[in-house]
């Protein structure tokens, strides 16, 4: 009885049902923060993990895309004029259509990305994509994402057992040579990678368009430089950005077009109000029932500063209680989640501090609010 | 029963014509007129009068609890009248208080209520303030009750438990606010001789506030209040 920690201590854990209860407060603040949070952050890594895979220096994309996922087309010539640059090596042209897939095992149709790849270097990196080249060159052959949604089927499972898996994509049978692995995000369900000429077989389309365009340049050329003499030679037709440019654009379409910062912000939001008011109603509760007592504690010689650090050392073991539980379950969500939504959920050393941080706010705030009452604690009153 | 009171020495509680009045201008409500008396070490002073006499007023007046306005108080070698608010909880730190209610934390033993007043005095080792907490709830005779929560003990018991708080920081004044009155009179009488017996051994000062007739005999001097002023001259007994 040394230290005002044993007696915060004590005051909490007097009633084993209000410790729980605030308890069980703070877990359910730190498993909404956490999940909210993993959600949001499994929004942005899914969506940029297909830029994040271009391995070409230049991007080109019509200025009229908002995002390359759901891009505007462009005509392809424009893009075959690049090479007539000295610094540009090479150029590939990669074609985007959302398909509809019909599941073989249960007849049931999803909307499937369909990456068209051109000829040549392939600038955007699909493991496993090089090996199954000869195939994919075929009539109707495709390469199937394995991390895409289970509703698609066993597509995996049945190419690894040796069967022959042949679906429908767009009224057309394909027939799937190999998986890669890339994962999907919010709002693409699946991919499928084939060449540009089965692309076409899929999709027939004004002949000469596409939708993505990637640069190599030759080796010891300065990208921004080269940018800025591209894009005065090609005017404002074309939007020619760098690789880490492509991705800033990516995420700024992610920031500002898609409301996922909005809805997972306002969840953590929400799991941050809980905590705080559940913390702040069971201090409150303690402050108010005791306040005769803390007043004669206040009368035999205590401080108010005292008082206020016991109030604050409560809600910081509250936050602590709370938060190792909260980190544990969070944990069982993220994996459940994982394997439910084949998006990217990884409880991140960055994700786990931050999180500790809002919890600790917010209990200092409940213990903020509910200190206002101490000052009604006047040793005059108790004689 | 020896009982020594050294009125030679410096008083501990200096009164001189203390006036004190609750509320402004028109609303002003005076309770204390002109007090004047000491008190001196190891002596037992009574108060006592009707209610509404202002005997609780002095009380939270030495006791720190409320600025003196007018007239002179020195407790301990403060000066009330100029001393900052961390002069006052300094003093009060050297004063034991007993009050009606006894006021102990229900999440705390009786060890605990009494140890967490050692926590004001951190000169003293944790050793012996261990000592000490063990020492004083064994004197008020709840040597088999120390791990005991409030709301397990009678009400006698949270008294003395009170009474230990009060004392364990060996103060050089005690106030106590009617300290019987929740009492039967067997347990009133208890509490009273534990409290003298407590005040020779540690020759502390008490200024006690009572109706409680019983417990009269115990008191050095008895200053009777009326009305907000002391009715007859201090006696000596």
């Amino acid at each position: 009885m040394r230290s005002s920690w044993q007696v915060a201590w004590k005051q909490l854990s007097h009633s084993k049902v209000k410790l729980i209860v605030a308890t069980a407060g703070v877990v359910v603040a730190v498993l909404l923060m956490l999940v909210q949070l993993g959600f949001l952050n499994a929004a942005y890594d899914s969506s940029l993990a297909v830029p994040k895979r271009i391995t070409a220096d230049l991007v080109v994309l019509s200025p009229q895309s908002p995002t390359f996922a759901t891009p505007t087309q462009f005509a392809r010539r424009m893009l075959y004029r690049l090479p007539a640059h000295p610094a540009v090596a090479e150029v590939q042209a990669i074609y985007l259509g959302t398909g509809r897939w019909k599941n073989p095992w249960d007849k049931s149709e999803r909307q499937i990305l369909v990456y068209g790849l051109g000829a040549g270097e392939n600038m955007l990196q699909i493991p496993g994509y090089t090996d199954a080249v000869h195939q994919l060159q075929q009539p109707d052959v495709g390469l199937f994402d394995r991390r895409s949604r289970p509703t698609f089927g066993p597509v995996a499972d049945s190419l690894a057992k040796g069967e022959r898996v042949d679906v429908e994509v767009n009224r057309r049978k394909i027939t799937i040579a190999a998986c890669t692995e890339i994962g999907v995000t919010l709002g693409v369900d699946g991919n499928l990678f084939v060449t540009d000429t089965n692309f076409l077989r899929l999709f027939p389309r004004i002949p000469g368009s596409i939708d993505l365009g990637l640069v190599r340049l030759k080796p010891g050329v300065d990208p921004a430089a080269a940018r800025d003499e591209l894009v005065r030679w090609c005017g404002t037709d074309m939007r020619i950005l760098t690789k880490a440019e492509f991705i800033a654009f990516e995420k700024h379409f992610l920031d500002t077009g898609a409301p996922i910062n909005f809805i997972f912000g306002l969840g953590t939001a929400v799991g941050f109000f809980i905590g705080f008011v559940i913390v702040y109603q069971i201090l409150y509760t303690e402050v108010s029932t005791h306040l005769p007592q803390f007043a004669t504690l206040k009368a035999i010689g205590f401080t108010d500063n005292y008082l206020l650090r016991l109030v604050m050392q409560e809600s910081l073991i509250l936050a602590v209680l709370g938060y190792l539980p909260g980190t544990v379950l969070s944990w069982c969500v993220y994996q459940i989640a994982a394997r439910e939504t084949q998006l990217p959920m990884a409880l991140t050393m960055f994700r786990l501090t931050s999180v500790l941080g809002l919890t600790i706010t917010m209990c200092i705030f409940s213990a903020a609010m509910a200190m206002r009452k101490l000052r009604a604690a006047d040793p005059a009153d108790i004689f | 029963m020896i009982h020594c009171v050294n009125r030679t020495a410096e008083p501990i509680v200096n009164v001189n014509h203390l006036a004190f009045s609750f509320g402004e201008g028109d609303l002003c409500k005076q309770i204390l007129f002109d007090i004047n008396f000491n008190v001196f070490p190891g002596e037992i002073v009574l108060l006592t009068g009707p209610s509404g006499s202002g005997k609780t007023t002095i009380l939270t007046l030495v006791g720190g609890l409320r600025h003196v306005k007018t007239g002179e108080l020195t407790v301990l070698g403060t000066d009330f009248r100029t001393a900052s608010v961390a002069d006052l909880v300094r003093t009060r730190r050297q004063i034991g208080f007993i009050f009606q209610a006894h006021n102990l934390l229900d999440f705390l033993s009786a060890r605990d209520n009494v140890a967490m007043a050692m926590q004001l005095h951190p000169e003293v080792t944790a050793t012996e303030s261990r000592e000490r907490v063990s020492e004083l709830l064994e004197m008020v005779g709840l040597k088999d009750r120390m791990d005991y929560y409030p709301a397990k003990l009678s009400g006698g018991q949270r008294q003395r438990v009170a009474i230990a708080r009060a004392l364990v920081g060996r103060p050089q004044l005690v106030l106590a606010d009617e300290p019987t009155a929740a009492l039967d009179s067997h347990s009133g009488r208890e509490v009273v001789e534990l409290l003298q017996r407590l005040a020779t051994d540690h020759g502390s000062a008490i200024l006690m506030v009572t109706h409680d007739n019983r417990v009269l005999n115990v008191a050095d001097r008895i200053i009777e209040m009326e009305d907000g002023r002391i009715k007859q001259p201090v006696n000596s007994l």
